[in-house]
């Protein structure tokens, strides 16, 4: 029972040690490779890696060469064992105004080894509150959003494209 | 005891450290292995200049042409500013130049640069639809508004097709902007790649009886440019379609069955 005790804490010393040694932004800026390949640009944006976090500021989005969202910002926690993105204060870009409104106060994306098949989201903002689950098992996104009343006043056409549930969500389903 | 104590310590410092070492030294494998350098975004620059109805033809043809005003203060006809129509312009507050015409003689143009005169009006400065002139230190705008349009079309436009100008009512472009699920349910718009280059935008679908349809758009058209600019990237796409609520006249070049037409609209 000692040498279990013992190897299980030789191992997570040196996980920590392992996440606190890597080069965070280095990974980022694979990230941002990946992106790439869908046409997002994160740029402009400053790094700074603090241990067992990764600060992201500023961020300029640019989905297809279109400025979509500026992200204040991003604060990357990996544990391993539980992880959490954090993204403060976006706005849209103005030629979305007709779609959505254009502030969102904060985004969290979760992920914990508890339930490793599941990524948790949600966020905050002038559109109301949404929740997120995406299964990583089957690839797909099931989004729960309660409306505010602007969104509900005057983005009637964007949330007639949800599937309105019986208690008042609007839900999306989409298989990524 | 104490010695016993002392090398169980060292042992699981030791065991602690060679940990650390590796630990460190698989960082730095994955360091040297992952990119060194972030993505930003690199713009293609394409130029787009100020877009403005002229009459090309109409200055070709034309066989008084001169960069000099065709008459001085002296020979000032006392012409109104009203009798006065602009038939282009293009340019800057403070760099550029127009070209103005009589309502008498339509045909016969005159290009003025800033601090010229014309029929003893001097051109003080070009506005986006408008040029300012000065006479006895009072000013004068001749307005954009008040070319007639339709006529400059037909001239302008490439006739291979037929009647390809319109008009589109500012409220329906409104409507469309709002109403996004009606614009998706009315064309459907896919980009159309020539390897890695955007070659256009061609439609997939369009409604029949919709206002799109109305348009002259017809399903498999391909659009190449709108406003004399190429949509060489969505960025194109998106200015246009930003800026759409101050434009008054839309030109679009459409691919259609191998040749190549241009739909023109004035937005009313």
């Amino acid at each position: 029972m000692v040498r279990v005790m013992k190897f299980f804490a030789y191992s997570v010393f040196f996980v920590m040690m392992l996440i606190y040694f890597m080069p965070k932004i280095s990974f980022y800026y694979l990230f941002e490779d990946t992106l790439l390949k869908s046409d997002v640009v994160i740029s402009k944006e400053e790094l700074v890696e603090n241990g067992f976090s990764l600060d992201i500021s500023n961020a300029n989005v640019f989905v297809k060469s279109i400025d979509t969202a500026k992200i204040k910002s991003i604060n990357v926690k990996v544990f391993a064992f539980y992880n959490l993105v954090t993204l403060q204060d976006i706005t849209f870009s103005k030629s979305m105004k007709s779609f959505v409104p254009l502030h969102v106060e904060s985004v969290n994306v979760k992920y914990s080894i508890l339930n490793p098949q599941l990524i948790s989201i949600n966020g905050v903002g002038d559109f109301g509150e949404f929740e997120a689950k995406y299964s990583l098992s089957d690839g797909v996104i099931i989004l729960r959003l309660k409306p505010s009343k602007l969104m509900l006043d005057k983005y009637r056409a964007t949330l007639d494209s949800l599937k309105k549930s019986e208690n008042g969500e609007y839900i999306y389903e989409k298989n990524i | 005891m104490k010695k016993i104590s002392n090398s169980t310590m060292i042992s699981v410092i030791t065991k602690l450290f060679i940990l650390l070492i590796i630990a460190k030294s698989i960082a730095l494998g994955f360091y040297l292995y992952l990119p060194d350098q972030g993505q930003e975004l690199k713009l293609k620059t394409s130029y787009q200049p100020q877009y403005q109805r002229v009459d090309f033809k109409n200055m070709l043809s034309s066989q008084i042409r001169t960069n000099k005003p065709t008459s001085s203060p002296k020979k000032s006809s006392g012409a109104k500013i009203s009798n006065m129509i602009l038939k282009g312009l293009y340019g800057s507050k403070t760099n550029g130049f127009i070209i103005v015409a009589m309502k008498k003689a339509p045909k016969k143009t005159t290009i003025l640069s800033i601090g010229e005169i014309f029929q003893g009006y001097k051109l003080k400065r070009i506005g986006k639809n408008s040029a300012v002139f000065i006479k006895n230190n009072k000013e004068y705008v001749l307005s954009f508004k008040k070319v007639d349009i339709k006529s400059n079309i037909t001239k302008v436009k490439n006739t291979s097709n037929g009647n390809n100008d319109k008009s589109i009512s500012r409220k329906d472009i409104k409507y469309y902007a709002k109403n996004t699920k009606q614009m998706m349910k009315d064309i459907s718009i896919r980009e159309i790649k020539d390897g890695k280059n955007l070659k256009g935008f061609k439609v997939m679908k369009i409604r029949k009886n919709s206002k799109m349809a109305s348009l002259g758009l017809k399903k498999g058209d391909l659009i190449t440019a709108v406003n004399n600019t190429k949509l060489k990237s969505y960025q194109d796409a998106f200015k246009i379609y930003g800026d759409i609520d101050e434009l008054d006249f839309i030109q679009l070049v459409i691919i259609r069955n191998n040749e190549e037409m241009e739909l023109e609209y004035e937005i009313n």
